[in-house]
């Protein structure tokens, strides 16, 4: 249902023209309290880091310097671009592995399961998100470590004799928990695109002549757009942000670039702080504005 | 076209809404309560007495201490946990006029009162000052023509602590932090300038609070052969206590104490020892803020809280020297003479041999410095 | 191909699920050019049937062969069978010419022969003019002609038809069905299609399959089935039916049933002899049955009285509705003269005999 351009109504009396752009700011005045919301506590603040970004600080004092030299000393310090570069690839990592688990799986309870077991084994995914976060990752500590059930239970099934200490406190340790973090977003952002989908479809493209394959390809995917660009938008940004994660069993070799702006913090240095955050917030907005075309906001719009 | 929605569908949906925030709130739980920009609850009047807001760390006081205090005096206190000093600086310097009394460290006091956040205390017109030895009186980094800084507490210097029956040759020096036996057996607290600052002190730096280029420089190549050691760096002590106390880490750093609690963990007998290069240690006392709302409230707390009876029992709990002499007598006088030597309780004067714990000159430095090595 | 070579051939075919029997050993023969209907009520196995024949649904036991070949193991994209499914299951992210077009690029087929296939097809049912639409923005007729073409297009052996008209109302069904029949004359493609709509069948279908609880009751054409119902079952879905039962027995004119009455209803003359002992059943169509004060004299009738309970006036004709010894037995009578109505309308309460052509009626087997 499409709404009418706001232009004359035959058959409404006059004044409900008159001052009809007062009118139409009349109608926005719900919008209040959240433009409200987002002015103060989220545009300002931004703004307040954005100006620290370019001063200095000595002896815990900020000083307004107005200077680049937080930018500069970020681009030229090899262990930061190291760092940032190895938080995409993992965001990239993540989020790929995470949708290759979430797929298979919402594709099975949308097709599948009948809509009673449907909705438990979606209670089920959401369930660990009442728990909190902390807890969750502490629990992988017990479970990765040199102690801990993974290696107790490849040391019951035969495959080592020695238990092994490549999980935990590196980079794999940090991918594991990640995607089992991130999973429930995927897998709901995907079943919920693909719960609209009519397979029969899918029975119609093999008859005219597609392999199952094939009729994926060509009739599935595309209509499930929608669902896995939302998967990687809730999976791969907040990554590229995260900092507990790998602060909890990342230990010092899986370090990710939020750690390096928690460490700037709890220094006390708030201009590199600010800095590097901003450089983050760009190139994430880059990645959206470049993309932007395969975001196709009316299809997210009209599915929901 | 609008849906009209009843009022009831509308209160269903905000309550909805508004239930998981609060779900989201609860469980995007950040690791330091410091994260959360601070101003602790405001000063809200007790029936008699009042109430004052304190900023400190969890082991300067006792639940059973300040309900007596509450008791004898109608003083109640409304706790908020510090991190380190840095935080503590940072949000006092935020919040200034609602908090009360605030927690620091030996040279850390007096950059508060440089920067007009704290003021001195007759430290000579408090019944309860007696009680302390006397050198805890005439600390001078602590004293100003006007007063004294800060009410002592205690002290403490940092040590190595190691595990014999991994880490062998009784090491007495920094550089078995570096050993390459010992990759990924090492455990240490996540404070940057504080390692930073250990680094100074094994590479032999004059002043490790003002280190130059060049000496921070060397440091850092020391932290580079650090870091393939530190398999982990944690957020709080206790931490350090269970990963040595399940022998995940054979080396760690540790306030004294540390076999205590890792025996006390169900962990193995440990070794805590000085380096011989020198340590950094701290020695801390509780500040009064300028601006406070409730500072006529604080002496009437201190009085009653800082007496030997509370201090005595804050040591058995926690386990650190104190700078309150009664209260050691009152410890011998309970049977607990060997804990309390062996923690050194009194030997106040060793306290002034440490290295003290102060702010960096230039704090930007020293955490980039780290940043680079343990970047990522 | 040989003429005499079936375009499908069912033989002891068996669809089991778990325990329940959806097609109990069925077999049929469908000719080359045949507009042949599956019919039957739900759960007598007619869908099970074409999801058979499409691919979608192994076989338990038995064989299929498309065109002499055998291709119980072949999939759905192998086979020279296309579809058009109840809900038509259009791609609603391309238009009706994308649409059209999938099945020849999954062939291979490429280029300008792929476009002036989609136009063929298009203009055979009538919807060139909409090729760059999409699906959404069509009608629910309009869909069912793309789904249509888009199965037509690439020339199958067989095409297959879910309950093509379930979706439509009534005035587009009956345009539908003319549109169907013309199509199908045009391609000369095998059609078969799944209906529970009697109506449908008795008009498009060459040939009918009567279907009960996974079994074939009854094949043949329309007059076939309609006029020699092979059991009660056929006899009951197909249009409507007088059922009078009695005891077989000889008259003076020929066979009898007797009812228990007393009255001899007339069989036709030609009924084969029937048991003495065993209850056998006569059907009529209400159509064949003539309702009066009098039944007309002479041999050749079967007459039974009665007392009539229900009159009903439907414009064209009129429904009159006897109780006899034998139940009920209805009368349609169309009004070719208005006195007629007027006429038939009297009789409302009265005693009367209902009567009928014995040719016009049928034995129906006993039981």
């Amino acid at each position: 249902m499409t709404a009418q351009a706001g232009g004359p109504v035959p058959g409404l009396p006059a004044e409900a023209h008159a001052g009809s752009r007062g009118a139409a700011l009349g109608r926005l005045w719900p919008f209040g309290p959240a433009a409200a919301v987002l002015l103060f506590l989220f545009f300002i603040p931004l703004a307040i880091v954005f100006v620290y970004s370019f001063w200095t600080v000595q002896n815990l004092q900020l000083i307004p310097t107005w200077t680049l030299q937080n930018y500069l000393k970020f681009f030229q310090t090899d262990t930061y671009i190291r760092t940032f570069l190895k938080t995409i690839i993992m965001a990239v990592l993540v989020t790929a592995a995470g949708i290759g688990m979430a797929f298979p799986f919402a594709y099975f309870l949308a097709r599948y399961v009948s809509t009673r077991w449907q909705r438990v084994l979606l209670l089920a995914v959401i369930i660990p998100f009442w728990s909190s976060y902390l807890v969750r990752v502490y629990a992988w500590q017990a479970i990765l470590g040199e102690k801990g059930a993974l290696n107790w239970l490849l040391m019951q099934v035969g495959l080592i004799s020695e238990p092994l200490t490549i999980f935990l406190y590196n980079d794999v340790g940090v991918f594991i928990v990640l995607t089992y973090v991130y999973f429930p977003f995927a897998a709901l952002s995907l079943y919920s695109s693909l719960e609209k989908f009519d397979f029969t479809q899918l029975t119609a493209a093999q008859d005219l002549g597609a392999t199952p394959l094939r009729a994926m390809r060509r009739i599935l995917l595309p209509q499930v757009r929608p669902g896995f660009i939302t998967a990687m938008i809730f999976v791969f940004i907040p990554i590229i942000g995260e900092y507990l994660t790998p602060t909890l069993v990342g230990g010092t070799k899986g370090v990710l670039i939020g750690n390096l702006i928690v460490n700037f913090y709890r220094g006390g240095a708030f201009p590199a702080m600010a800095a590097a955050s901003f450089i983050i917030a760009a190139f994430i907005i880059l990645l959206l504005v470049l993309f932007r075309r395969y975001l196709q906001l009316d299809d997210v719009v009209t599915k929901l | 076209m609008v849906q009209r929605h009843s009022r009831r569908e509308f209160l269903k949906i905000t309550g909805v809404a508004a239930g998981g925030l609060a779900l989201a709130a609860c469980s995007s739980g950040t690791s330091s309560p410091a994260a959360s920009a601070g101003a602790s609850a405001p000063a809200g009047s007790a029936p008699a007495g009042g109430s004052i807001n304190f900023l400190t760390w969890s082991d300067h006081f006792g639940e059973a201490a300040l309900a007596a205090v509450k008791e004898q005096t109608g003083i109640s206190v409304n706790v908020s946990e510090l991190a380190d000093n840095i935080d503590g600086f940072n949000k006092l310097s935020q919040v200034k006029g609602q908090l009360d009394l605030v927690s620091g460290d030996a040279l850390w006091v007096p950059k508060y009162y440089d920067a007009g956040l704290v003021e001195t205390i007759d430290i000579n017109s408090f019944e309860v000052a007696k009680q302390l030895y006397p050198m805890a009186r005439e600390f001078d980094f602590w004293t100003k023509p006007d007063g004294y800084l800060a009410y002592p507490w205690g002290w403490s210097p940092i040590q190595v602590v190691y595990n014999p029956k991994y880490v062998t040759g009784s090491p007495d020096s920094w550089e078995v932090m570096i050993d390459p036996k010992y990759a990924g057996k090492v455990v240490m607290e996540n404070q940057p300038t504080d390692i930073m600052l250990f680094a100074g002190i094994a590479t032999g730096a004059k002043d490790i609070y003002n280190m130059t280029d060049a000496e921070l420089k060397t440091a850092q190549d020391w932290l580079r052969k650090l870091k393939p050691n530190v398999y982990k760096l944690v957020q709080q002590n206790n931490e350090t206590v269970s990963a040595l106390a399940s022998e995940e880490a054979w080396l760690g750093t540790q306030n004294l104490g540390a076999p205590d609690r890792v025996k006390d963990a169900g962990g193995p007998e440990v070794v805590a020892m000085i380096p011989k290069e020198g340590t950094t240690g701290f020695i801390d006392g509780e500040m009064t803020v300028k601006e406070g709302a409730n500072k006529a409230l604080i002496k009437p707390y201190l009085e009653a809280a800082a007496q030997a009876e509370w201090v005595a029992q804050n040591f058995l709990d926690n386990g650190r020297p104190l700078l309150n002499e009664k209260a050691y007598k009152l410890l011998v006088d309970g049977g607990n003479q060997d804990k309390a030597d062996r923690y050194l309780y009194n030997q106040p004067e060793l306290a002034l041999k440490m290295r003290l714990k102060g702010p960096a000159g230039n704090t930007d430095a020293y955490v980039s410095a780290f940043n680079e090595v343990f970047g990522g | 191909m040989p003429d005499d070579l079936p375009a499908i051939e069912l033989v002891h075919a068996t669809k089991r699920y778990g325990d329940t029997v959806a097609l109990d050993d069925v077999s049929m023969r469908i000719a080359p050019g045949e507009f042949y209907c599956l019919l039957g009520p739900s759960g007598c196995g007619k869908t099970t049937t074409l999801n058979l024949i499409g691919g979608f649904v192994p076989l338990t036991s038995g064989e299929l062969r498309i065109e002499g070949q055998q291709v119980n193991d072949l999939p759905p994209h192998k086979r020279n069978v296309n579809t058009v499914f109840q809900n038509y299951a259009l791609f609603p992210h391309m238009s009706v010419a994308r649409n059209v077009a999938f099945g020849l690029e999954m062939d291979g087929v490429k280029g300008p022969e792929v476009e002036r296939r989609v136009d063929e097809y298009l203009e055979l049912v009538g919807l060139l003019a909409l090729k760059d639409r999409l699906p959404q923005q069509l009608s629910g007729g309009q869909q069912q002609r793309v789904a249509l073409a888009r199965a037509l297009v690439k020339r199958p052996a067989v095409l297959l038809l879910d309950e093509p008209l379930g979706a439509l109302d009534l005035k587009l069904r009956k345009q539908m069905q003319v549109e169907l029949a013309r199509i199908h004359r045009q391609v000369r493609t095998t059609f078969v299609f799944v209906t529970h709509d009697q109506g449908e069948a008795l008009s498009m279908a060459t040939r009918i399959a009567v279907m009960d609880a996974g079994r074939i009751a009854q094949e043949g054409t329309p007059q076939e089935i309609y006029y020699q119902p092979a059991d009660r079952f056929v006899a009951d879905f197909i249009g409507e039916s007088n059922f009078v039962a009695g005891r077989p027995s000889q008259g003076t004119d020929g066979p009898v049933l007797e009812l228990a009455s007393g009255e001899r209803v007339a069989l036709p003359a030609a009924t084969a002899s029937l048991a003495t002992g065993e209850e056998a059943t006569v059907m009529v169509r209400p159509e064949c049955v003539d309702v009066g004060l009098e039944p007309p004299p002479g041999p050749g009738w079967a007459v039974i009285r009665g007392r009539a309970i229900g009159v009903s006036f439907l414009g064209d004709l009129t429904r009159v509705t006897v109780v006899t010894a034998a139940g009920e037995v209805v009368a349609s009578r169309p009004h070719a003269e208005r006195s007629r109505a007027a006429a038939l309308g009297s009789l409302l309460d009265e005693e009367v005999s209902v009567w009928w052509s014995t040719a016009e009626s049928i034995v129906i087997r006993q039981g």
